[in-house]
């Protein structure tokens, strides 16, 4: 039986896959994706992300715990030399389209799983916030920039029934 | 004691012996032929702020002033390394450090698309 919080990611991971300009996305981020893990990547590896999920603020109201969990995602591509600037847009569109609407549109907020009766079940109640974006510009000498790209997802639960 | 003869020496003998082969062309100017000493390269994660990154070589090198005396951003420099019989093209990123007989720059790949 999985948590709300494991269903959540296991949705959001499952968006973020479609990242491939194969599939019309500008960067192939997608196609390489760690979960709560920081690789030593070089720089011949392949493109790739990281799902980190922060520390969570639980509050009691109503019987009911809410908890407000901060998701980091953290992308690293090759500069555009010319415009970095530009490539770290790119990559900050790819995430947001693919977190943001690379799901049934009527539950895209709510992180939500399709049941085997083929409908969507929202995870979250309240939907999918937008956190921070902290851009990684391009350093002297450094062919790379990066993004780090939050999200705040809220999970109401019942004590022991996570 | 005049030690100019001494110091002229050690730079013509470490760019003989360290030294290879370059050419160095700035933006809108002639090809200048001349030797360059690469320095050890710093390994670091890129882009900085953030514990998922590559380790990455940034790599730099020393250019005799002599015959250029100055190498601005955007320089392209072709260098035939040690055991290779074609040169490799590099972009000059920026300005490590200016010496009275040498500058140091940091280069990245050179990329045909920015051409």
């Amino acid at each position: 039986m999985s948590s709300k919080r494991e269903a959540a990611l296991v949705d959001l991971h499952r968006r973020l896959a479609f990242i491939s300009v194969t599939k019309g996305y500008q960067t192939d981020v997608g196609e390489h994706i760690f979960l709560g893990e920081v690789p030593k990547l070089g720089p011949d590896d392949p493109p790739a992300l990281t799902i980190m999920v922060g520390s969570d603020s639980p509050t009691a109201r109503g019987g009911q715990i809410h908890s407000r969990v901060p998701i980091e995602i953290l992308a690293v591509v090759p500069a555009d030399m010319a415009a970095p600037l530009l490539t770290l847009e790119l990559l900050i569109a790819d995430v947001r389209r693919a977190v943001e609407i690379e799901a049934t549109p009527s539950v895209d907020r709510f992180l939500g799983r399709i049941g085997d009766d083929g409908k969507p079940y929202g995870t979250l109640p309240q939907g999918l916030e937008r956190g921070s974006v902290r851009p990684l510009p391009r350093e002297q000498g450094s062919t790379f920039v990066g993004v780090a790209i939050e999200y705040v997802a809220t999970f109401v639960e019942g004590w022991g029934q996570p | 004691m005049n030690l100019a003869p001494l110091r002229s020496l050690v730079r013509e003998v470490n760019f003989s012996a360290h030294g290879v082969d370059a050419t160095v062309a700035i933006p809108d100017g002639a090809p200048v032929a001349t030797r360059i000493i690469w320095l050890t390269p710093i390994t670091e994660q890129r882009p900085a702020g953030s514990e998922f990154g590559r380790s990455e070589a940034i790599r730099s090198m020393a250019i005799r002033r002599d015959a250029l005396p100055a190498v601005p951003r955007g320089s392209t420099i072709a260098v035939t390394e040690h055991l290779l019989s074609s040169p490799t093209l590099w972009t000059v990123d920026g300005m490590e450090a200016v010496f009275s007989d040498h500058q140091r720059v940091i280069v990245v790949p050179y990329d045909e698309q920015q051409a």
